[in-house]
This record gives structure tokens, sequence and C-alpha cells, in this order.
């Protein structure tokens, strides 16, 4: 297996210059949509490997600094999904090589004269990326546990850089660099580091996480709902809220990112981010708008519902229906469109770029605002919920409570304030108010946390988490986060690609097969959904695969 | 119902709202540019015409740029007919709208960045002709068109619109070193059907014979191709003549050119 990819990276620019056709044709679904599939459940199933080692050895290390050996048992299992995934993730990824070797020759004997020098090194970090693998898994409970986290992080380093490699690869058709005027190579490492690198591997290294955090979560709750025990609901019900956990930490984090990468693309092509943001793809952030409300709204559910098995957290209860009531004005501010135009020919007969009523609250100032909020409500639902059972003893705990009120008043003022005020002032500086909006919510986030570590230092416990003893509905809400962020995922996959619209690599090589056009969001999401459930049925089958592991081992055991 | 069965239906129930939500929201499909040919015998109006459908489509120019809005992003282009004439001392305004197009860096008006492309170069490209039609569209906006298509800028110096690096229709290298040298795409389209200046040659080896192909290129005038409307005769071999072709073309870089040509058979 690992052979033949081998084998194939190195022999494919020779393979690719056989023949002069520029494409060949894919059965029934043509050679995009094979290739778009493919493509997509390679970068699911990489996303997935990428993130678990991440998390993996965090609850390690938790392990060894807390010596609580749930953890460790918990990274084990996270770890035995792992292998399964990645064999897969690299049976999806040759077969995407192979077909875009087949069906995308010319483009591809292009991108190798830019990349060839980056080929033995992938392979290389591929196979050190194994190697680590295997170790970190089948070394479990035998190395010592320090070299067995040593092996832990180098993984974590390998996996990083063969994204980085593979990212490369990828950004460089969106924002091409380090090559002349006719397309020839300059600067290999140019054409590495170009403009959309680091934003997209920012992005996708915190995606991930969420992303791997979710899918750890859904499996809990698959093994949850169909468990037989009542140990074993506590086990599930407790790796769920871990997986929880993660997903929303690396969420919370994640709308900066995507604006970091927003701003790149603006700052390559000032066109191609018009085009993104007003242009053909200004629907798809309505849809995407959808998909994170239903991401923040399924987290918030899921820790409000949690509160349930925690002796005392009752009191709180109350505040969560504000909460929702916040989520839910915020949702629907940041689902308006930015622009709502259909076509250049509409915008037109509007006179101008922004919608005359609707354009109002869709320009990024109210945006922003909303994401802002939508971030700090959350972070809210959370912080209720890590006190749920918990009553701090200290002299000063009445002032500090309220001088955490006081910093979310405060952050949240400045938000609002500055979104307001953004619609007094030029558009060149409203766009530089998105800085102090986001340094507000980060400095109120670290600061009441901060603040929250002191406070409940030595604090009083109202009782014990009961877990275990949580309603089946969270469950779902755990699947609910799973299922949209991959399809979120799948979508982001689209518009990333479809920004370079009939280009194979924007401005250089152009797109002239039959499938140069961009599709419509309606299509798109049709092959999104299909991936989506593909990706899950895979999914089950490795869950299963991994569930089979441990019954032999139960058997032997009796 | 049985766990694993709910679990599945939740899972299609969730997708399949997503799916209708992609499917709700209007719909559109964005379609790689056409070029558009400019006659030699339009005239002002005619241009205008043609210059506003490509300064809403093609050009993408409307992406950035309102005529008769505030401005915000990208100067707004009410009146810039007239405005045109006295943006910089000595330059007429049919050549400012020229060299904003072509070099947008060398004028940048005063509260803008200088973020505008070289609309020459891709990934917008337009050729030369298209820009003759988008500067008559932008005179009559407030001002008169002076502009005809035999028109030809300064500003599009010696290079004008780049022919762009293209993966299609590679073979012997030296007969695509030709092709571009000689600019033969300004004219054919090698790629697909379209219509430029001349025939379009994607399929060239598959309606000649290699002897046809050659007699094409050697006697361009010799039979003219058919077309509707018909190709200008002498244009072909005219330019070809003032580049150079003839005279410095050696045989095996004819012979290699014939080759290629002969291998486009159409189909991509
Ligand atoms: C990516 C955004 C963008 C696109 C696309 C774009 N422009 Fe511009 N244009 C600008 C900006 C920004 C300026 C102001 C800075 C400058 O002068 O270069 C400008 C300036 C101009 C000016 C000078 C205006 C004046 O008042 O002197 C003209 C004329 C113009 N553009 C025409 C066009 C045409 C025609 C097209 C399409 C073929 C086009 N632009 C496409 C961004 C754009
Ligand atoms: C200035 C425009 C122009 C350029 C540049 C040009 N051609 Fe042509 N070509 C034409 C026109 C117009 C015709 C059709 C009239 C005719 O047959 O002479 C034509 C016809 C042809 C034909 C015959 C097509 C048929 O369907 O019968 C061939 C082959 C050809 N050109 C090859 C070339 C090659 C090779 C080059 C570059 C070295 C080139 N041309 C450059 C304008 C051009």
């Amino acid at each position: 297996m690992l052979l033949v990819a081998a084998v194939l990276v190195l022999a494919g620019p020779a393979l690719a210059q056989e023949g002069g056709e520029a494409y060949r044709d894919f059965p029934i679904v043509g050679s995009r949509v094979a290739i778009w599939v493919i493509a997509q459940l390679h970068l699911l199933f990489g996303a997935f490997v990428l993130a678990v080692p991440l998390f993996a050895v965090t609850i390690e290390y938790m392990g060894m600094r807390t010596g609580d050996q749930r953890y460790d048992d918990l990274a084990h299992e996270f770890t035995r999904l792992l292998t399964m995934a990645f064999s897969t993730t690299a049976i999806f990824g040759a077969m995407l090589l192979f077909m875009l070797l087949g069906l995308y020759p010319k483009f591809m004997s292009y991108l190798s004269s830019i990349f060839s020098a980056t080929f033995l090194p992938y392979v290389l970090l591929f196979f050190g990326e194994t190697f680590s693998l295997y170790i970190y898994y089948y070394g479990w409970g035998k190395l010592s546990p320090r070299v067995h986290l040593s092996i832990g992080v180098l993984l974590n380093v390998i996996g990083i850089l063969v994204m980085m490699v593979a990212n490369a690869w990828v950004t460089f058709m969106t924002s091409p660099a380090g090559i002349d005027d006719s397309g020839a190579l300059v600067n290999v490492w140019d054409a590495i580091a170009n403009p959309t690198w680091m934003p997209i591997n920012i992005h996708r290294v915190i995606a991930n996480v969420a992303f791997g955090g979710s899918i750890a979560g859904a499996y809990a709750a698959f093994n949850f709902l169909t468990a037989k025990t009542d140990e074993e609901r506590a086990h599930y019900d407790w790796m769920g809220y871990i997986g929880n956990f993660v997903a929303i930490v690396a969420l919370l984090p994640l709308p900066f990112a995507g604006y970091y990468l927003g701003r790149e693309i603006y700052a390559f092509n000032q066109q191609m981010g018009i085009t993104m943001m007003g242009g053909v793809f200004s629907w798809l952030f309505i849809v995407q708008a959808v998909l994170i409300g239903a991401l923040f709204l399924a987290a918030n559910y899921y820790l409000w519902l949690g509160m349930a098995r925690i002796e005392g957290a009752e009191r709180f209860r109350p505040a969560i229906k504000y909460l929702l009531i916040l989520l839910t004005i915020c949702l629907m501010i940041w689902a308006t469109p930015h622009s709502m135009v259909a076509s250049l020919e509409e915008s037109r007969k509007m006179g101008g770029a922004h919608h005359p009523v609707l354009g109002f609250l869709g320009v990024m100032s109210a945006k922003n605002t909303a994401v802002n909020l939508m971030i700090l409500t959350t972070y809210i639902s959370f912080l209720l919920y890590r006190r749920g059972n918990r009553i701090a003893t200290v002299a000063w705990a009445r002032s500090g409570n309220i001088a955490q009120v006081a910093i979310f008043v405060g952050a949240a003022a400045v938000v609002i304030f500055l979104g307001v005020y953004g619609y007094y002032v030029e558009a060149s500086v409203r766009i530089g108010f998105s800085v102090p909006q986001v340094g507000a919510v980060l400095f109120a986030m670290i600061a009441v946390t901060v603040i929250d570590a002191f406070l409940f230092k030595d604090c009083r416990e109202t009782g014990g988490i009961r877990w275990g003893e949580i309603s089946p509905r969270s469950q779902y809400a755990l699947l609910l986060l799973a299922i949209s962020f991959t399809w979120l995922m799948g979508l982001m996959g689209y518009v990333r690609s479809g920004l370079r619209q009939h280009w194979h690599v924007y401005g250089v090589v152009r797109d002239t097969s039959a499938d140069a056009f961009t599709p419509t969001l309606g299509y798109a999401t049709m092959v999104v959904s299909v991936t989506v459930l593909i990706f899950f049925a895979f999914l089950v089958f490795i869950f299963w695969l991994s569930r089979l592991s441990q019954k032999q081992a139960y058997r032997a055991q009796s | 119902m049985n766990v694993p069965l709910k679990i599945v239906l939740f899972t299609l129930a969730v997708t399949g709202f997503y799916t209708y939500v992609g499917a709700i929201v209007p719909q559109m499909e964005a379609h790689p540019p056409k070029s558009t040919e400019i006659g030699a015998d339009m005239g002002p109006v005619e241009l205008a015409a043609t210059g506003k459908e490509i300064f809403f489509g093609k050009g993408t120019c409307a992406l950035c740029h309102t005529i008769g809005g505030k401005g915000e992003r990208c100067p707004d282009l009410e009146g810039i007919g007239r405005r045109a004439a006295s943006r910089i001392e000595g330059v007429s305004a049919q050549e400012y709208l020229a060299q904003s197009m072509y070099q947008p860096n060398e004028y940048v008006v005063d509260g803008y960045q200088p973020t505008m492309p070289n609309i020459s170069r891709a990934p917008i490209g337009l050729t030369d002709g298209e820009i003759i039609a988008v500067v008559a569209f932008l005179q009559n906006e407030g001002g008169e068109i002076t502009v005809t298509p035999a028109t030809r800028f300064e500003a599009a110096g010696e290079a004008g619109s780049q022919p762009v690096a293209r993966t299609e229709g590679e073979g012997p290298l030296d007969a695509l070193a030709i092709i571009k040298k000689y600019n033969c795409e300004a004219c054919h389209d090698l790629a697909g059907a379209e219509r430029r200046l001349g025939p379009p040659l994607h399929d060239i080896g598959a309606r000649q014979t290699r002897a046809q192909i050659l007699h094409s290129i050697v006697e361009p005038d010799a039979e003219i191709a058919a077309g509707e409307p018909p190709y200008t005769p002498g244009l072909m071999s005219a330019t070809l003549m003032s580049t150079g072709f003839y005279d410095t073309l050696t045989l095996p870089e004819l012979t290699a050119l014939v080759e290629h040509l002969a291998s486009l058979e159409g189909g991509e």
C-alpha cells in the first residue's frame, strides 16, 4: 500500500507526460465529481488522523500529571480508532493521486514541474508518520511513559509537516507564487510559502482538532446510546464530554483563523476576495452561517443538558434561557448575507455592492459583532457548566465574581460599541475595528479563566458528577455536532476550490475542460452530502472493527 | 425503534436538512468568460455597448466598481468619461482610461489603494480589442467616444495582452515556443472551438492532412478557410510577415509546428 503510494508519487511526472491529452473522462459522474469526492474523503480521514494524536497526547500527558489511569485508557482508546483510520486515509490518498494523474495528466505534469522537489520529503515524512504511529500504538504501556509520550509528540510534529507539504500544493493552486510570467518555476520555496499557505495551515490544524473532537464525541455517543451497562454509559458519557470539550475549545478560535485566511485572500487578490464574499459564493456563507449556528447551538445545548448530571448545577438553569435568546439573535444577524446580490447585473441595478436594506446588517461590522458575542456566550455556558458543582470559598469570592461579570460586560460593550460605531466611519477605518473586538473577547476569556482558576482553587463541592446520567438527547447533540462539522468541512472544500473559478492554478493554468464552470450551490451541497454519508459509512465500519478487536480481548480474558 | 436505526435516520435527516438549505438559496452557475470579438467595422455606439457587456461580464469590473454609487472600496465610475481627460496633464482621456487598465498602478486615484489588477493579464485577461470596447463604454459615461477598433494605446506597450501559459496543446517544446513567440493564439483557439480573428485550430489535425496544414501556414492566402462571417484574407500572412515568421523559421521548426498542429484532433 505504502509502496504503491511512493511509487506513484515518484513516477507521477513520467506517467503524466505520456500521451498528449489534457483531460480524460471518468465514467458516469465525470472527472470533477470523482476527484471531488475522493479528495474530500481523503481530507476528512486525514483531518481525523491528524487531530486525534493531538488530543490523545494531550490526554495522555494529563494522565501522567494527575496519575489518573482513566486518562491513559481514554487516550489509548482514541489511538485505537486512529490506526484503522490511518490506513483508510492512505488508501484514499493513493486513489486521489492515481485518479488525478489519470484524469488530469496535463495539469498534474505542470504541478509536478513546480513541486517535484517536495515529493521525496513528502514520502519520507509519510513513512515517518506511519512508523511513529505504529510505535505509539503498539508501544502503549510497554515503553517508558516518557519515551512513549515523546513518540506521541514526534507523531504530531511529523503529521503536521505532512499536512503542510500537501497544503503547499493545494494553496499554490489558489495563490500561485514563485513562478515567472509564463508559469515556469523560479523559486520552489516561494511556491510553497505562497500567500495562503500559512493561513490554511493554521486554519486546518485548528479545524482538524475541532473536527476530530466532534468525531470522537460521535463515537462516544454511539457507544453510549447502544451501551448495555451503567459502567459503559458512564465511560462513554465522559468520553463524549471530552470530545465535545475539545471540539468547543478549537471551535472558539476558528472564526478568527477564518478571518485571517479571508484577509490573506483579499490581500493576494482583491477580486478573488470579493468573488468569495460578494459574488457567486455570497450565498454559500449564509449556508455556512446556518452550519456554524448549528455547531454553537449543539455545543451549548449539550453543556446545558450536561448540567443535569452535576449536583448543584440547578442554580444556573434560569440563566440558560437568556443565553439561548442571545445566541439566536446573534445567529440571525450573522446569517444575513454580506451582499444579497445574485449577479453583477443585479448589483448594477441596485447601484452598488450592498443591498439597500439587508446590506445594512450584513456588513462585516455587524457580522464581527455577532460572532464575537456568540463566542462569549458559548464561553459563559462553559464556565457555568464548570462551576456547576462548585462553590468558591475564598474570602474574595464575591468581588471575584463581580470582577468576572464586569469583564464580560466590558468586553461585550467594547464589541457592541465598535460594531455600532462601525456604521459611522469609512470602510477602511471599520476594517481596523475587528482587531480590538477580537482582542476584547480574547482578553475577557483569558482574564476570566485566570480569575476562575484562583477563585475555585480550594472550592467546596456540592456534589459529584454522575457520569452516565445524562439525557440521551444530549448524545444526539454530539452526533449533530459531528455531522455538521463534517458537512461544513465539505462545504468549505467546495469554496476553497471554487474560488479558483475556471483555473486549475489561478491565473496560470486555465481549466479548459467541460467542467470549467462553477456548479450551483445546490449541486455542490448534494455532492457534499453524498460525501458526508460515504464518510460516515466508512467510519461506522471502522468503529465496528475497533469494537470487534475489543470483544476478542474480552473473551480471551474470561 | 432500535438505536442504530435511529442514529442512521438522524444522520440522514441532518444531512438532508443541509442539502435542503443548499437548495433553497439562489442557484447560480458561473461559466468561464467568453472572449468578445471586436469587429473592424464597429461604430462608437456598438463599441460602447460591447464594452458595457465586458465591463459587467468578463472584465469583472463591477465586482469592484460602481457606476453611480458611493465608491467605498473602489472609485465610482460615474462621469469618468469627463474626468479622464484632466486626470494626468498631457494625457488624453482615452489614453488615461487605457492606462488605468494596462498599468493600473501608474496613477492611483486619491484615497484608494493600488489594488486594481492589470486587466490585460491573467486571470482577467481582456484582449486589446476588448479593452478598446471598455474604453469606449467608459468614455460614454459623461464624455465623448474617441476610440475606434483601430486604436492602439501607448499604455499597452509592446507586450500588450500577454498570452497565458496553458497546459493544453503541448507537444515538442519548440512547437509551443513558436506558437507563443508568434502569438498564433491571438487569432486561433488551440484549445477549443472559439472563433477568434482566425478559425479555431483545436481540431485541425482531424480536418486536414499534414500537407494541407503546411500549405495553410506557408501560403495562408492561397486558400482562405471558410467561415461565416468570412475570415479576412491576407490578415495572417501580413501579420506573420511583419513579425519575421517567414524569414526566421527553420525547416525543423516548421516541421515541428506542423507535427504539433496535426496532433490537435479536438475532443478535449
Ligand atoms: C479588484 C478590484 C478592481 C477591479 C476588478 C477593477 N478595478 Fe478599476 N480600480 C480599482 C481601484 C482600487 C482603483 C483606484 C486605484 C487606482 O487608481 O489604481 C481603480 C481605478 C480605476 C479607474 C480610474 C478611476 C478614476 O477615477 O480615475 C478606472 C477607469 C478603472 N479602475 C476602470 C476599471 C475597469 C474598466 C475594470 C474592468 C475591466 C476595472 N477597473 C476593474 C479596483 C478595481
Ligand atoms: C493576425 C491573425 C493571425 C495570426 C497571428 C495567425 N493566423 Fe493563422 N489564420 C488567420 C486567419 C484570418 C485565417 C483564415 C484565413 C486564411 O485561411 O488565410 C488563418 C488560417 C490558418 C490556418 C488554416 C486553418 C483552416 O481551418 O484552414 C492555419 C493552419 C493557421 N492559420 C495557422 C497559424 C499558425 C501556426 C500561426 C502562428 C505561427 C498563425 N496561424 C497565426 C489569422 C492569423
